[in-house]
């Protein structure tokens, strides 16, 4: 049986009948499954392998990140011979069974006796390594190729993420620049009118807001020290809406400089903010001018969710409601104006919806309710610390939920004759700003 | 937010948007995208049913005002001349776009924006459709 087998081995076919019947009662034949382990890299070898059915893997850094397979040797092929020629006997590569595999073993001592018996097969053996060696170096060339494509590609790709840092990290800086620009568009400074105090905070829900509020001293012939007390809220948010906002900012001063009643004001600035408007964007704005001589207060509500007009006296609220459509959708379109008179003690709340919007971690939002449940729990209280209790309230009732909308508040409240002693104090650049 | 959406064949043929969900921040542009679908394929009259939707928020004026410039004409009712003075007088309503059924909080966010001013609001579907 084994003479049969290893007369058909390519590398013993020339051997005479006598030298293989000779091996045959030499070698031994045995079966393995896959996946065996025959020889490992490095170690010391004895023992020299043909395949007589099913594969085997030469493997280089086996078991580790570099593994690489070397070849595939089947049937007639034969490994292991390099340990025996090489001078330290070490193992150059790991051989592992990929199939079910029949081998034939061969000690060192039968390799040697072997040879010297048969030099032919030496120099048989000489041509299979040198096609051996030969296919290595193409294929140590290849991988060499394959790692340096690699290793560009990994170069182009660190490359590119860099701009893109580079990038963000400059997006990142105009934002910055741009939530400074922004907030140096609202007011420096808090009207100081006595028997009257304002505060309000400023809190946008990214970088930039599309709320805001504005102080705008006027000058009008029945009131020298007449105020604009402006909050709007346009119908966007981020950089857009922050643009949107800037051009509304200033087309609201612009008109109400030289109109002479808040409705002809915000009229005006419709038509212009119409001209400016793209893309459907709008804004809701509230404008009162303040006679303080008089406590009246002439107001103009585009499309803004209603102040809260809060009566001392009575204890009552009131809403400040519609006098015509949101800016920027119709430049036709002429708003109308109301007038209320404030008492001492009275005060108005204007807000942007965000507030009332804000919602907490059950998806609940602030709603009017508890904003009137914080105002009427102080309503006796100043201005800022009306303020106050209100964005800390929100705060307080969106934990950890992040601010969905920009958040604008502002008060003005007409003091009752024991709150007229106060100090004015110097707002901050932005967030909340009190007397 | 989901938009069912069927034809009605009134005295004009009627495109009905029946909403489900709100139109907020999140879903505006998918209401603006499906009156676009819906003008290129010919519509162009749109009833939306707002029955199903618990809330309004400002993006979701910004659709509805969108949506009212896609389907305006400048048909002699509503070119700017004709606009102007029917938003002076109020008198101007879109003949094109109609809500239906708003619950009491959203018609509460459209009147406060002032989409009321210029979108007619309708409690009967049959009228609704009937009013085109």
């Amino acid at each position: 049986m084994n003479e049969r087998l290893i007369s058909q081995v390519p590398l013993f076919t020339t051997l005479p009948e006598n030298e293989i019947q000779r091996l045959a009662e030499m070698l031994r034949v045995f079966e393995t499954p896959p996946n065996i382990v025959l020889f490992r890299e490095g170690e010391q070898g004895d023992r020299f392998y043909i395949v007589l059915a099913g594969q085997i893997e030469i493997i280089k850094a086996m078991d580790t990140a570099d593994e690489r397979r070397l070849s595939l040797r089947g049937p007639g092929e034969y490994m292991g011979e390099m340990s025996l020629l090489n001078r330290d006997g070490l193992r150059t590569a790991s051989a592992r069974t990929y199939t079910a595999t029949r081998l034939l073993e061969m000690t060192r001592a039968d390799f040697d006796a072997l040879l010297s018996r048969q030099p032919a097969l030496a120099y048989e053996m000489v041509r299979v390594l040198s096609l051996r060696l030969s296919n290595a170096h193409n294929a140590s060339l290849q991988d060499l190729r394959e790692k340096n494509r690699q290793l560009t590609e990994a170069y182009e790709s660190l490359k590119a993420a860099q701009a893109q840092l580079v990038e963000k990290e400059k997006l990142e800086h105009e934002l910055r620049m741009a939530r400074e620009v922004q907030a140096s568009l609202l007011p420096r400074v808090i009207p100081s009118l006595p028997g009257w105090e304002f505060a309000a905070h400023w809190e946008p829900a990214r970088r930039v807001s599309g709320d805001f509020y504005d102080f705008i001293p006027l000058s009008r012939p029945e009131s020298s020290d007449a105020w604009g007390l402006v909050i709007a809220d346009v119908s966007d948010k981020g950089m857009p809406a922050a643009l949107f906002m800037a051009v509304t900012r200033s087309i609201v001063r612009a008109s109400t400089a030289g109109a002479s009643s808040p409705a002809e004001s915000i009229t005006q600035a419709n038509r212009l903010i119409c001209a400016d408007a793209a893309r459907g964007m709008f804004v809701t704005l509230f404008y009162a001018q303040l006679d303080p001589a008089a406590g009246d207060l002439t107001y103009v509500n585009a499309g803004h969710n209603p102040p809260w007009l809060y009566r001392a006296e009575a204890g009552e609220w009131e809403e400040l409601t519609r006098t015509g459509m949101v800016l920027g959708m119709f430049g036709a379109h002429t708003l109308t104006e109301r007038v209320v008179r404030l008492q001492p003690g009275d005060f108005v709340l204007m807000y942007t919806d965000g507030l009332t919007d804000a919602t907490n971690a059950q998806g609940e939002r602030f709603e009017i309710e508890r904003l009137r449940q914080v105002m009427d729990a102080r309503r006796g209280a100043s201005a800022s610390d009306l303020v106050t209790a209100l964005y800390e309230a929100v705060s307080r009732f969106r934990g950890d939920n992040a601010l969905f909308d920009d958040i604008t508040c502002l008060i003005v409240k007409r003091l009752a004759g024991r709150e007229f002693v106060h100090e004015q104090v110097p707002p901050r650049p932005s967030g909340s700003q009190r007397p | 937010m989901n938009i069912a959406v069927s034809q009605q064949p009134g005295r004009v043929p009627v495109t009905v948007f029946r909403i489900t969900g709100e139109i907020n921040t999140n879903t505006y542009e998918q209401l603006q995208e499906q009156a676009r679908q819906a003008f290129a394929a010919g519509a162009r009259n749109l009833l939306l049913d707002l029955s199903e939707v618990p809330y309004v928020s400002s993006a979701g004026i910004r659709a509805l005002n969108n949506t009212f410039n896609l389907l305006r004409t400048d048909a002699p009712g509503e070119n700017a001349e004709a606009m102007s003075k029917g938003l002076r007088d109020g008198t101007f309503k879109s003949p094109h776009l109609k809500l239906l059924n708003p619950s009491s909080v959203v018609l509460k966010t459209l009147n406060m924006a002032g989409v009321d001013m210029f979108l007619e609001v309708h409690t009967d579907f049959d009228a609704a459709i009937a009013s085109f």
